[in-house]
């Protein structure tokens, strides 16, 4: 394996912990489609997202962890010597267009709104709240997104300590005091956490 | 065939229909890797239009299969000709042959309907097959429908097991009138396609409707896409934008105010309740 390769492969486990259903075919795909391609960072991305994604909704944390794990330009992290043949972020044009359009959900500027305010207060945990009781997956979509963004720069390496990112973006939309509130403390967040 | 995403953009260019890199990309990667398009997205935006543009730049037949709720394989695989079948044992039985020599003739080829997945199937040539609105189709179509997509081959008992000298080139699209399953998505290659970009669309809008003036046509689209942005029952798609291009190229006018959007509206919004939602904010404002 290339180190793009397992790079790719590792990208999609990524994925897979923030719950973005990566199949084995789809990794497939995305190692025989790269092999198509010219060395084009944007070709790359979108590559990455055809064979990967496969619904609109997992698009916007798509966008989100490609930027942070592959390197957003130009202050990007370090390049690492794997010998990359990409170096800056997708052109985002299009694929801003997305997020934003998904942010809006079925709901333009309804929920921008409200998490905006709740952001003001502090308290997105109320918002996830809301979000667990009313099922409401497009929000919940959006603040798995709000909790990547929330992250910031992640490097490379990091992604072996997946789960340790998993918990900080949790921590940062309130995943805790949600659960302490929904199920009253009879959960302890950390059977959430560990997954294996 | 294409050998770049470039290749892609651009042969959609000459026959105008433009899209973005990403698009391109999704539509090159499922050709090189033989595999269906699932294209998802808002109603005209121009899914089927993109499977209509890849047949004609690659040229290949298109073959278009609607969906629907009830759509069976005797509709859109096979039938036998049933009448035809009962004329020709009529007429046989007359001529006193067997029942065995009857049989062999009855079902053979010529006795076959022919329905658009077989005919994609058995196409001597390179085809695009349009399955179109997959989600309106039922869960048992979907099964019968990726079983064929996997290997390209259907058996037909009475006769024999087709296999696809050219496998078609798939092209499914869905509203998300019902979430489909996993296994059929897992097969395809994903692409969601969203209402073109400011510049997009007004590149578009200069190819389809030459002759407009540059600051109408820039206002048009700025309109159309802040009206997007509302919640409306049915946002204007990319043709209603051209043909109230057309229409206001027609009518001479010059400018977008108030009034033009209270007399033309109609035309690029299709429910009264949307109509009388945008109507009531004002164009300025909205523009900005």
């Amino acid at each position: 394996m290339t180190p793009l390769e397992k790079k790719v492969v590792e990208f999609a486990r990524l994925l897979r912990r923030f719950n973005i259903n990566t199949s084995y075919s789809g990794i497939a795909d995305a190692l025989e489609a790269i092999t198509f391609l010219g060395p084009d960072r944007e070709d790359f991305f979108n590559a990455l997202k055809a064979t990967l994604i496969k619904q609109r909704a997992d698009i916007p944390v798509f966008v989100s962890l490609f930027r942070i794990y592959f390197g957003d330009k130009p202050q990007g992290p370090p390049k690492e010597a794997t010998g990359d043949p990409f170096e800056g972020p997708p052109d985002g044009s299009d694929d801003g267009r997305e997020t934003a359009r998904v942010e809006g959900g079925n709901s333009p500027g309804v929920v921008t709104e409200q998490l905006t305010r709740s952001r003001n207060q502090g308290e997105p945990y109320l918002l996830l709240i809301k979000a667990v009781r009313e099922n409401d997956y497009d929000m919940l979509q959006y603040l798995a997104h709000q909790g990547v963004q929330n992250l910031g720069l992640v490097y490379p390496q990091d992604v072996n300590n997946a789960q340790t990112l998993v918990k900080k973006a949790k921590e940062t939309i309130g995943w805790q005091k949600a659960i302490d509130e929904l199920f009253g403390g009879m959960f302890s967040a950390r059977s959430f956490f560990s997954e294996e | 065939m294409f050998s770049s995403p470039d290749e892609v953009l651009e042969e959609f260019a000459q026959v105008k229909f433009i899209v973005n890199r990403s698009v391109a990309t999704a539509v090159f990667i499922a050709i090189k890797l033989q595999r269906p398009l699932l294209v998802e997205g808002p109603a005209g935006v121009g899914k089927t239009e993109l499977a209509r543009v890849l047949a004609q730049t690659t040229g290949s037949d298109l073959i278009r299969m609607q969906c629907y709720e009830g759509l069976d394989e005797s509709k859109a695989l096979y039938e036998w000709n049933y009448q035809k079948q009962l004329l020709r044992i009529y007429t046989d039985k007359s001529q006193n042959k067997n029942w065995e020599e009857i049989k062999h003739t009855v079902y053979s080829q010529e006795f076959l309907l022919e329905r658009p997945l077989l005919k994609a199937l058995m196409a001597q040539q390179r085809t695009v097959l349009l399955i179109d609105e997959v989600d309106k189709s039922d869960e048992e179509f979907e099964s019968f429908l990726l079983e064929i997509l996997s290997d390209y081959q259907i058996s037909i008992p009475e006769l024999s097991t087709i296999t696809a000298v050219h496998p078609p080139m798939v092209v499914l699209t869905s509203n998300n009138f019902r979430d489909f399953g996993d296994a059929l998505k897992r097969r395809c290659i994903h692409l969601y396609l969203d209402y073109p970009s400011y510049e997009q669309e007004l590149e578009i809008l200069n190819l389809k409707v030459p002759g407009i003036q540059q600051r109408l046509a820039e206002k048009i689209v700025a309109y159309i896409q802040a009206i997007r942005q509302l919640k409306l029952k049915k946002a204007p798609s990319i043709a209603e934008t051209l043909n109230w291009a057309q229409a206001l190229l027609e009518l001479g006018e010059e400018d977008i105010d108030n009034d033009v959007i209270k007399d033309t509206a109609g035309v690029f919004l299709k429910y009264r309740g949307d109509i009388e939602q945008v109507t009531a904010q004002d164009a300025e404002t909205l523009l900005k």
